[in-house]
């Protein structure tokens, strides 16, 4: 199997030390630009799972380097702020993987972790509705202080625009253009069918085009 | 179907900040494995602790069950007889007892 995209590569680069067959940050890239690597099937994450269930602790760092971005990107879908997200993202890693016992399909663990993120943002959201200050439609945040202004700029944009999707285009957009995930992955991570899929990122990127027709912020490779 | 070109959402992605991210990761695996072993200090003392308090325990009963033994061996046919043995054995042998073996086994008045 052949690398799929750019972003794909860029994740191996990031992660080099996550293995696993689930996506393209679980292998290795090899000179003719192959998948490979020791972890390339399910079985290796199925393994990975299974080491973590013993309470590995390389296990479960290799897991967090693997799925904390993907995580993020379906906790961003649905609570459309980025700091907010991240913490979304590492309590539900930590709930799961405390409980990771109870995965009973190693297999699947990708598809059990991101229902654990959905429902801890879907209680995160039910929660902010009686606590937050901000309006809800309102993704404003402090910026942390090492982004600078252009990036900041640019992720509020990018923010504002997430607005005009709905949560499942919003999820498929991210995990596909930020993560670098297939259809086929986004359909076992998500439960969703590959048709489905395509249709969302058709649909989202098309209404993000329009929505951040003015900024120069498109970029990267082609479809997978 | 899709648009070729793929949205650059660059801009959102937190790992860029490297050094933030790589500690992101520690703190998810440190506090996982923390919990972990919280979660299972009670089921290891219990296990650790179980197997010595049933061997005390079985020590205590074959203790007990021995001296019970043995004091119930100590005990002699005759301070086992009881008054209506003894006279189930009278009439049983068709003997006639005295007075005083009336008093000794039924009980002065």
């Amino acid at each position: 199997m052949t690398l799929s995209s750019s972003a794909a590569a860029s994740r191996i680069r990031d992660f080099p030390s996550a293995t696993g067959s689930f996506g393209h940050s679980l292998d290795h890239e090899t000179t003719d630009g192959q998948r490979g690597g020791a972890l390339s099937h399910t079985s290796d994450l199925e393994q990975l799972v299974r080491r973590a269930q013993r309470g590995d602790a390389h296990a479960f760092e290799q897991l967090a380097s693997t799925f904390l971005r993907p995580a993020y990107s379906v906790a961003l879908a649905f609570v459309r702020r980025p700091s907010d997200a991240e913490d979304i993202a590492q309590d539900a890693l930590i709930a799961a993987f405390e409980h990771v016992e109870s995965c009973r399909e190693p297999e699947r663990f990708v598809a059990w972790l991101m229902t654990i993120v959905r429902n801890r943002s879907k209680n995160w959201l039910t929660q902010r509705r009686f606590r937050d200050v901000l309006p809800d439609d309102d993704p404003t945040e402090v910026s942390a202080p090492e982004v600078d202004l252009d990036s900041g700029l640019m992720r509020d944009r990018l923010v504002h625009a997430l607005d005009v999707l709905n949560v499942a285009e919003r999820e498929v957009v991210l995990l596909h253009d930020l993560e670098g995930f297939t259809h086929q992955e986004i359909s076992d991570t998500l439960g969703i069918s590959c048709v489905m899929s395509r249709q969302h990122l058709f649909v989202a990127r098309r209404k993000l085009r329009t929505q951040l027709a003015d900024a120069q912020v498109e970029g990267g490779g082609h479809d997978p | 179907m899709t648009p070729d070109k793929r949205i650059d959402f660059s801009a959102l992605d937190p790992s860029q900040d490297r050094l933030r991210w790589q500690a992101r990761i520690g703190q998810i695996v440190n506090t996982t494995m923390l919990r972990r072993r919280q979660r299972e200090d009670f089921p290891a003392f219990l296990l650790r602790y179980a197997r010595p308090a049933l061997a005390i325990a079985a020590a205590l009963a074959l203790v007990s069950w021995i001296g019970a033994r043995q004091s119930r061996a100590n005990v002699g046919p005759s301070a086992l007889e009881t008054p209506s043995s003894t006279v189930l054995e009278w009439a049983t042998n068709d003997q006639v007892p005295s007075t005083l073996d009336v008093f000794d086994s039924l009980g002065a008045p």
